[in-house]
């Protein structure tokens, strides 16, 4: 099953406009297609975001990843792309979720997301495993 | 199709069917009544019978896709045989299937004041099999549209402005930047793979009426022609940007270009194909020349720019074959003793109608257009060759730019110039650039070992401009640094840059390297030089450049600042 799973964390800048409701719909729509796309191609991951960032983990046969990240840069709700790791090989972070939703349980977890990112963008790599580990404790957090 | 009826068609119409033709009949209402079997197939569409009482606009809209069905010149061209007698000359229209963008010449008459028909020609398979693949329109490694197809698209457009149905038609010239080191690097399947991907972004952006095409190796031209203001094609121009530079992941790897657009709008900058082309390309030259990743309109002043360059290519092509070029020296002075210790060369250029000019106002663009090294491999010659008529004592000084060393040829090519004249190599000194040594390359490397081996000292030159760190001196034996002038202004009226001037001095002083502080125009900075320790001294306020010539005077033993007792 671990066969050749190919791994990618980015972060980037939430672009959406509008108000949260407008947000929240924009990400549910986001969440539901790629649930949907990923399932179908073996893929799972966890999406984080906020007023401000996006944090993605993805993980995968390696062409489905290719493709799918592709189509993620052409999308113009975000911007400021930074890939903070991507690897080859080893184990899923995320087995159980096509898509896990992090939603941060309260302000404080937000905000520290946010400080993390906010280091990632200016220092790619720095603190890719301090997202992962964030978004991985949110996920189990969540279930 | 609800009504059946006989069909009063003339049988010579529908019997000259070739394979690659195919033949649509349709009536006043626009309604099939014939479709050819050989069309289903040629356009890539539903079986036969389905066609018959389908309107024709949705046959054109299934074979050749929204953008082209829709265009306004289809409906024109359907209706256009009403307005033309019966059996009367035969319209042609050229069109792209939708499924696989072979070219289909379609023609249309009446055939009777009921009927009109319609054929198509499969043009793209005859293109083939005429073995002219240069006709074809389509990029083959991307898929996107090419430079004929650009052109034609751009002669139809411009024809539509002319006659008033297009307000405007918008050009943009994108080229990729840093897309040859992922070529050279990744090779060329990664890099043929990144163009499919940048071409899916482009294509991404465009709306269906505008024309993508690949112009050829990673350039790249968009039409435009909906009506679409400045506003539109510069927003159109930073989204674009925005996407080429985000992130591309092939084959597990990650790597990012850049995209530097320049854009040209007819009929303000252009009214024929190739104005309008080679605006959008000069001011794609001038985004390139801006700092690349940015987007800039035609503006008339990139022409008279281009043209004053052109003429000044054209003469600096001559340049070295009319001996054009002079050197001129400056002094390198000791500051404790005052005497002459070096001169430094420095390339002038004697332009026939504009006069003396410096190496700023000339040497960039000889390093664009392959220049650099003959006239480098000059320099050192004619420095060597200068060298030979001064006191032994004295040394001669020559930068080497980074394409000398590139080519890495330039050890032999010193050793055969110190030989040439029997010039001791202890005499040369080579400057290097800072940037140079940021390129960690082990040729790098071993040329400034090879040059030390011929007894050359190698001075690092412009040291203090922030590229270069004082780790990297220790790295490799530098016999001098030269000291960035602009560090010694800076010290002018800033403790910090002084406290950076004297521990270069010290540095070099313990390791036993010189310190040269270029730059030196008052006696007030030659004091400050001198008590931060630097031991010798370039400027104009010891001698200025001077010609080869007229180096004489300056060889009598002192020079009256450096010897007061101030």
């Amino acid at each position: 099953m671990s066969d050749d799973i190919f791994k990618i964390l980015y972060c980037s800048k939430n672009l959406i406009e509008g108000e949260h409701a407008k947000q929240d719909a924009e990400i549910s729509q986001i969440l539901q297609s790629a649930r949907r796309n990923n399932r179908k191609q073996n893929v799972t991951g966890a999406l984080f975001f906020n007023s401000a960032y996006f944090a993605q983990a993805l993980e995968g046969p390696k062409l489905a990843i290719e493709k799918i990240f592709e189509n993620i840069q052409r999308d113009p709700r975000h911007g400021d792309v930074t890939v903070l790791s991507s690897e080859t090989g080893g184990h899923r972070d995320f087995p159980e979720w096509s898509m896990a939703h992090v939603a941060p349980p309260d302000e404080t977890i937000s905000a520290s997301m946010a400080v993390a990112l906010d280091s990632a963008l200016s220092h790619p790599g720095a603190s890719a495993d301090g997202v992962l580990g964030l978004l991985r404790s949110l996920v189990i957090q969540e279930d | 199709m609800t009504t059946a009826q006989p069909l009063p068609l003339p049988s010579t119409v529908i019997a000259p069917e070739r394979r690659n033709q195919g033949v649509l009949i349709f009536d006043r209402s626009h309604r099939v009544v014939h479709a050819s079997s050989a069309l289903p197939e040629l356009l890539q569409l539903p079986s036969e019978a389905s066609l018959l009482g389908e309107a024709v606009e949705e046959i054109f809209r299934l074979a050749f896709g929204e953008k082209q069905a829709f265009a306004s010149s289809i409906s024109q061209w359907l209706d256009q045989p009403a307005t033309q007698p019966v059996g009367a000359i035969e319209i042609p229209l050229v069109l792209l299937t939708a499924a696989d963008a072979r070219i289909i010449h379609a023609t249309l008459c009446s055939i009777s004041e009921q009927f009109r028909v319609a054929t198509f020609d499969d043009r793209s398979t005859a293109v083939v099999q005429s073995n002219a693949p240069a006709l074809a329109y389509r990029d083959p490694l991307t898929g996107v549209g090419n430079r004929s197809l650009l052109e034609w698209k751009l002669d139809e457009s411009l024809v539509g402005l002319g006659s008033g149905e297009l307000e405007s038609v918008t050009v943009l010239f994108l080229d990729l930047d840093r897309f040859k080191v992922i070529n050279d690097t990744l090779g060329h399947g990664t890099g043929d793979e990144l163009l499919r991907l940048v071409c899916g972004r482009l294509q991404s952006t465009l709306r269906d009426s505008d024309t993508l095409a690949r112009m050829g190796g990673d350039e790249f031209a968009i039409l435009l022609t909906a009506p679409s203001g400045r506003e539109v094609a510069s927003a159109l121009a930073a989204r674009i940007i925005d996407l080429i530079e985000r992130t591309y992941l092939i084959d597990g790897q990650i790597m990012n270009v850049g995209a530097s657009i320049g854009i040209a709008v007819a009929p303000r900058d252009g009214l024929t194909r190739d104005d309008l082309l080679k605006s959008a390309d000069l001011a794609l030259y001038f985004s390139k020349g801006a700092g690349r990743g940015v987007f800039h309109f035609f503006e008339p002043p990139m022409a008279e720019k281009a043209r004053l360059r052109r003429t000044l290519e054209f003469d600096l092509r001559k340049a070295l074959v009319l001996r054009q070029f002079e050197l001129h020296y400056q002094a390198q002075v000791d500051t404790e003793g005052g005497s002459i210790l070096g001169l430094i060369a420095s390339l002038r250029w004697r332009h026939p109608q504009r006069g003396l000019l410096l190496p700023v106002e000339f040497i960039q663009l000889a390093e664009e257009i392959g220049l650099a090294i003959p006239i480098g491999e000059w320099v050192l010659k004619r420095a060597c060759r200068d060298a030979t008529n001064w006191p032994e004592s004295i040394t001669v000084a020559v930068s080497v730019s980074s394409h000398q060393f590139e080519s890495e040829k330039l050890a032999s090519f010193v050793d055969h110039a110190l030989q040439a004249v029997e010039l001791p190599g202890s005499r040369l000194e080579i400057g290097v650039t800072e940037e140079i040594l940021l390129r960690k390359n082990s040729s790098v490397l071993k040329t400034l070992i090879s040059l030390k081996a011929l007894s050359v000292k190698v001075v690092m030159n412009s040291f203090g401009t922030g590229v270069a760190s004082l780790s990297q001196l220790v790295n490799f034996p530098f016999d001098k640094i030269n000291i960035d002038q602009s560090l010694l202004a800076a010290t002018e009226n800033d403790a910090k840059s002084r406290a950076v001037l004297r521990a270069i001095a010290v540095l070099g002083d313990s390791l036993g390297i010189a310190t040269l502080a270029g730059g030196v125009e008052t006696s007030e900075q030659l004091m400050r030089v001198r008590s931060e320790g630097c031991s010798t001294v370039q400027g104009f306020y010891c001698t200025k450049a001077v010609p080869a010539g007229e180096l004489a005077a300056l060889f009598v033993p002192s020079i009256p600042p450096l010897t007061a007792n101030d």
